[in-house]
């Protein structure tokens, strides 16, 4: 392996005197500076109106409902916790900010943990606490401070070039917050924060023969979670229209009306048309099956801003992660930029038939309140990050 | 060994800003795939819509009554408890011939999801509902069984069947239930189960039944497995065993 000297030609990334091993960019200072609140309230606009647009798609496709939970009015509660936390990390010193992140990562994995003891069983996986009709789900709270130690490790153990030391240590950190995940089990979370890991991993310079190792323990873990769960198995028959006409009937259901739905919806979607059976047919309409149920009532024009919305969102952090000074800020970036991105593509792929069926949401726009704050705080996180590097 | 250095290799902030170009590279090809995909099905004929708006079929709704509540002993053995059965009713049609069509169609399905009626006994059952299924439990398959008919007229109704305490003595002190014929709920009647009616008492509990030529399932079915109508358990201040 060619290992690099000292190269005369400075890199993209401009080096403004900070070292790029540094954990902690140039100090700024932590005072109220116009810039920092000017950022705050043009993300907390943005997040305003995505959450609001969010919490109208959920009331429209969740209407003639029988159920009286209200998924609508209940995400729009969750909208303005998520605001308020936005408000407190721009407010907070950053020290303080730091270290409240630490102690809020460790309470994350500990939860991460205690819900496969004392959570509930919802449709087959212990994933969720639940306060009578309070629901959390600690794999969501969990993503933001996943990213954050992650890059944490690869600032502080970044070498020039790494080896398979460092290699294997990033890899048992990734499985230390996978395993859990893992055992609950909730194979599309274990997706994201796989895909988000293998992103990182890849993004800091490993070499293409431990991408290679991955690409092949991957696949060795999904033929064996495959063998191990039988639905895991017949999800991927019906996706690739083997197995029985049962099967396919049974399993492929729900892929097969999330399709229909684009079918139906065309162009221009069927919103103000007289629909009343629209939708009647489609599970988990306000959080797995949302991007479909969506097309179908606004249409193709309707829904590509939000898959413009969804990979620029990758743009922005890529943008971001060019301008770093440090390995720190730059592995946030990329991680938080696979993260939602990589969750909202998941979401898509699966909506659109590109992929086995699997229960992900659609970021900041699906109902759950974990989900949208963990969403939330991943936005601020980099809002933060680039205001301090200015 | 001493590793080569060469001198136009990339610095490591180099090689990463290029790693993040090029998974934005790969994930950018992934957006063309989505929106080429999105695009494509959008662009299907209206044929295509049509038929997928013919197999669609509209809800039902079906009303289930809650199970009572348990009356349990002070060490924990239930004295009084319900079990919810459910049976297929056929709402057979007035008209004869009309009646040997709907049987002759059934018993063309490939896999029958029944067990008919004889056809011999079909005159005196005429515009009268008919039993064709009973003791049916509440899974799924059970509701499917009943949307695999193409005709309507067929008919789920819940019941109940209330079990109590072999003892006598207690039997006279737990008391007894009717069911409500308006509701399906069972109601108390002498007895404990009359004084604590209002907490053992399930109530009606009404859910949308989708039924599509495949299968069918209740909608927003997580709430209706957390929530099932049904009445509260009481404990009464008795030793069952020292009975």
């Amino acid at each position: 392996m060619a290992v690099t000297s000292a190269s005369t030609s400075m890199p993209p990334p401009t080096n403004n005197g900070t070292s790029e091993h540094n954990l902690r960019p140039a100090a700024r200072p932590s005072g109220r500076s116009p810039g920092r609140w000017r950022s705050a309230w043009r993300l907390a606009l943005l997040i305003t109106l995505i959450g609001v647009a969010g919490c109208l798609i959920i009331g429209s496709v969740t209407r003639g409902s029988t159920s009286t939970l209200q998924f609508h009015l209940r995400q729009g509660v969750w909208l303005l916790c998520a605001l308020t936390t936005l408000a407190m990390a721009f407010a907070l010193p950053r020290q303080t900010l730091l270290r409240l992140a630490a102690v809020a990562g460790a309470a994350a994995y500990l939860a991460l943990l205690g819900v496969l003891l004392f959570g509930v069983r919802i449709n087959g996986m212990r994933g969720w606490y639940r306060f009578h009709s309070f629901c959390m789900q600690p794999s969501e709270l969990a993503k933001p401070f996943f990213i954050l130690g992650f890059a944490w490790l690869i600032a502080r153990r970044a070498p020039a070039t790494p080896s398979w030391r460092h290699f294997t240590l990033a890899l048992f950190y990734a499985m230390l917050w996978m395993l859990p995940v893992m055992l609950q089990p909730d194979w599309g979370t274990t997706l994201i924060y796989g895909l988000t890991a293998l992103a990182l991993i890849y993004a800091c310079g490993i070499g293409w023969q431990h991408v290679a190792f991955l690409a092949g323990a991957g696949s060795a873990g999904l033929l064996a979670v495959c063998l191990r769960y039988n639905y895991v198995y017949e999800r991927f028959l019906a996706f690739f229209g083997l197995g029985s006409p049962e099967i396919g009937a049974r399993v492929g259901w729900q892929a097969m009306q999330m399709r229909n739905c684009f079918i139906k919806g065309g162009w221009t979607g069927t919103l103000f048309a007289d629909n009343d059976a629209a939708l009647l047919l489609v599970p988990f309409r306000y959080n797995d099956s949302l991007f479909a149920c969506a097309a179908e009532l606004l249409g193709v024009f309707g829904v590509l801003p939000l898959v413009i919305l969804c990979f620029g969102w990758l743009a922005y952090c890529c943008y971001r992660a060019q301008r770093s000074r440090s390995v720190f800020a730059y592995a946030v970036y990329i991680g938080a930029g696979f993260m939602l991105s990589g969750q909202a593509f998941i979401h898509l792929a699966v909506n659109l038939g590109l992929m086995p069926t699997t229960g992900i949401t659609l970021p900041l726009l699906s109902y759950g309140g974990s989900s949208l704050l963990a969403s939330v705080i991943i936005l601020t996180m980099v809002e933060r990050l680039a205001c301090e590097e200015v | 060994m001493m590793p080569t250095v060469s001198a136009n290799a990339p610095t490591p902030a180099e090689l990463r800003w290029k790693r993040a170009q090029r998974l934005t590279a790969a994930f950018m090809l992934g957006a063309v795939a989505v929106t080429a995909r999105i695009v494509w099905l959008a662009m299907q004929s209206e044929t295509a819509r049509e038929l997928i708006r013919n197999n669609a079929q509209a809800a039902q709704s079906v009303a289930i009554p809650g199970m009572r509540g348990r009356i349990i002993s002070r060490d924990g053995i239930a004295l009084a408890y319900s079990e919810r059965r459910l049976r297929l009713l056929w709402q057979v049609p007035a008209d004869l011939s009309t009646a040997e069509a709907t049987l002759t169609r059934w018993e063309a399905l490939n896999d029958r999801p029944f067990p008919l009626p004889p056809r011999q006994d079909l005159p005196s059952h005429l515009g009268r509902p008919w039993q064709i299924a009973d003791d049916l439990d509440m899974q799924l398959p059970a509701l499917w069984h009943m949307t695999q008919a193409p005709e309507n007229g067929l008919i789920l109704r819940a019941y109940f069947v209330r079990y109590y305490s072999q003892n006598t003595a207690l039997r006279d002190i737990l008391g007894s239930v009717h069911t409500d014929p308006a509701t399906g709920l069972e109601c108390g009647l002498t007895g404990m189960e009359k004084e604590y009616d209002h907490e053992l008492r399930g109530h009606v509990v009404t859910f949308s039944l989708l039924a599509t030529s495949r299968r069918a399932f209740i909608k927003d079915n997580k709430q209706w497995q957390e929530n099932q109508g049904n009445g509260r358990d009481i404990r009464i201040d008795i030793h069952a065993a020292a009975h």
